[in-house]
């Protein structure tokens, strides 16, 4: 009897899981196929399947990978990609992990890009050196693209919203397929003709490497060298790279990008006349406060002839001659009155009363007559002494004759 | 063209600014200056407002007005 071991869903998984992952032939697949059912999620993976007329396989392609994409995967695209086989064990389903894709057939175009790419680099058709500048004041833009496109909606909407007031030529082209070279070529060469734009744009949307392919042509290349006007290329995304951009003279990433090179914006030129306005008051300004300064400065210079200060001046000498007068004249009234005073104390000097003053009497008889001498005086006569304050009777009582 | 007319305004007002800086110029001329970037000023002002590009599309060599779908 043979023992049946049992096994659970995990450990059948897990086991397909290392058997397919450690097959050599598994590991390393190259698989062609038509691309369906493609979705990129948000974080970035990209997951499709890839099916033959009778059958399906479904395929992831991490971020990482799906970054290194030279196209953009679509619906019903035959692609060959290169890849390992992996089991997903939740779901137990085994898929391709990706490691790289390009479209089919895209391998001959992509070898004759690239043959085109060193040989137009080797006659110099990339030198920055060649390369003309973007001239200062950009008027008038001359796009050359699809009038229908989302591209050309795209520009003028840029263009008007940066600098309404640029004019925009458009030279409405085919920009894919095989007329489509021969299109760009003669629109670059029409606006150089005319001499009608300051700068040519040439561009288109983004699209498969096929749909850019017209962009790769070897006489839009030298239709690009021969233009005396500046030309931007403007092609696909920012990823897609055109033997255009090589040559032309400015790369835009994306057609939007090229409207945004050759509008300036008007907010640059609204700063510079602000800044005109403010320099032109400042100047002004000063200008003013130095003329008042001046002003001021020769007014006080004329103010020193006026006639107003001459009649001052006139006066402050009559002030000095009138004090002089006086002073003369008081001193001479000094003078006098200080002799006055000398001849008054001289006059005080001699009167008798002052005499009296010092001790001396006046001596009268008893009618009151000034006796001089002791000449005719009597003994027992009766005289009268007068002193300054009162009198005095007296009577003599002897008599010495000197 | 409204571009070119608008930057050679804005030059010539680089012109006056520079001018009026300069401390030899005469007061009368100065004022006379100071009017004119004035004016000029308000003229830009009024052309940034007003002033419209064209845009146009070629069509058997002749630009035609382009009555695409611009939004």
């Amino acid at each position: 009897m043979t023992r049946v071991r049992i096994l659970s869903v995990s450990e059948v998984n897990q086991y397909l899981k290392t058997l397919l992952e450690t097959n050599s032939l598994l590991k390393n697949l190259t698989i062609q196929g038509e691309l369906s059912n493609v979705k990129r999620a948000a974080s970035g993976h990209l997951y499709f399947s890839l099916k033959d007329a009778t059958s399906k396989i479904d395929c992831v392609m991490f971020k990482n990978a799906a970054m290194g994409l030279k196209f953009i995967p679509k619906e019903g695209q035959q692609v060959t990609l290169r890849g390992s086989l992996g089991v997903y064990l939740p779901s137990g389903q085994y898929q391709i992990t990706v490691r790289s894709m390009e479209p089919q057939g895209v391998g001959d175009l992509f070898q004759a890009y690239l043959a085109l790419k060193s040989e137009l680099e080797a006659q110099g058709y990339f030198d920055q050196e060649r390369k003309k500048k973007l001239p200062e004041i950009i008027s008038r833009v001359g796009i050359v693209t699809s009038p229908t496109g989302a591209a050309i909606k795209d520009m003028i909407a840029i263009i008007n919203r940066r600098n309404p007031l640029i004019d925009i030529v458009i030279y409405p082209s085919l920009v894919q397929g095989y007329e489509a070279p021969k299109n760009i070529i003669q629109g670059i060469r029409t606006f150089n003709e005319r001499q009608s734009v300051d700068v040519i744009v040439i561009g288109r949307g983004g699209g498969s490497i096929e749909d850019l392919w017209a962009f790769n042509d070897k006489n839009l290349a030298r239709a690009i060298l021969e233009s005396e006007l500046p030309v931007v290329s403007a092609v696909g995304h920012e990823i897609d790279y055109t033997i255009s951009d090589f040559v032309a003279d400015l790369r835009a990433p994306t057609p939007s990008g090229a409207a945004e090179l050759v509008a300036e914006e008007t907010m640059s030129m609204i700063r510079v006349l602000v800044q005109v306005k403010r320099r032109l008051i400042q100047s002004m300004e000063t200008k003013i406060v130095s003329n008042r300064e001046q002003l001021g400065q020769m007014k006080k210079e004329i103010m020193r002839f006026h006639p107003r200060e001459r009649i001052g001046d006139m006066r402050l000498h009559l002030d000095v001659i009138q004090e002089w007068l006086l002073r003369s004249v008081k001193g001479r009234l000094k003078n006098d009155r200080l002799q006055l005073k000398n001849i008054e104390m001289r006059l005080g000097l001699m009167n008798p009363i002052n005499v009296l003053k010092k001790g001396y009497v006046r001596v009268t008889d008893d009618q009151g007559l000034s006796i001089g001498s002791v000449a005719g005086l009597n003994m027992d006569q009766r005289i009268k002494l007068h002193f300054i304050d009162g009198e005095v009777d007296a009577t003599i009582r002897s008599i010495k004759e000197n | 063209m409204a571009v070119k007319k608008l930057k050679s305004k804005i030059s010539r007002l680089e012109t006056i600014a520079e001018l009026l800086e300069d401390d030899n110029q005469e007061i009368e001329a100065s004022m006379k200056l100071f009017e004119e970037g004035m004016k000029l000023i308000k003229e830009c002002n009024g052309d940034l407002d007003t002033l419209e590009g064209k845009i146009t599309i070629m069509i058997d060599g002749e630009e035609k007005d382009f009555e695409g779908s611009v939004e």
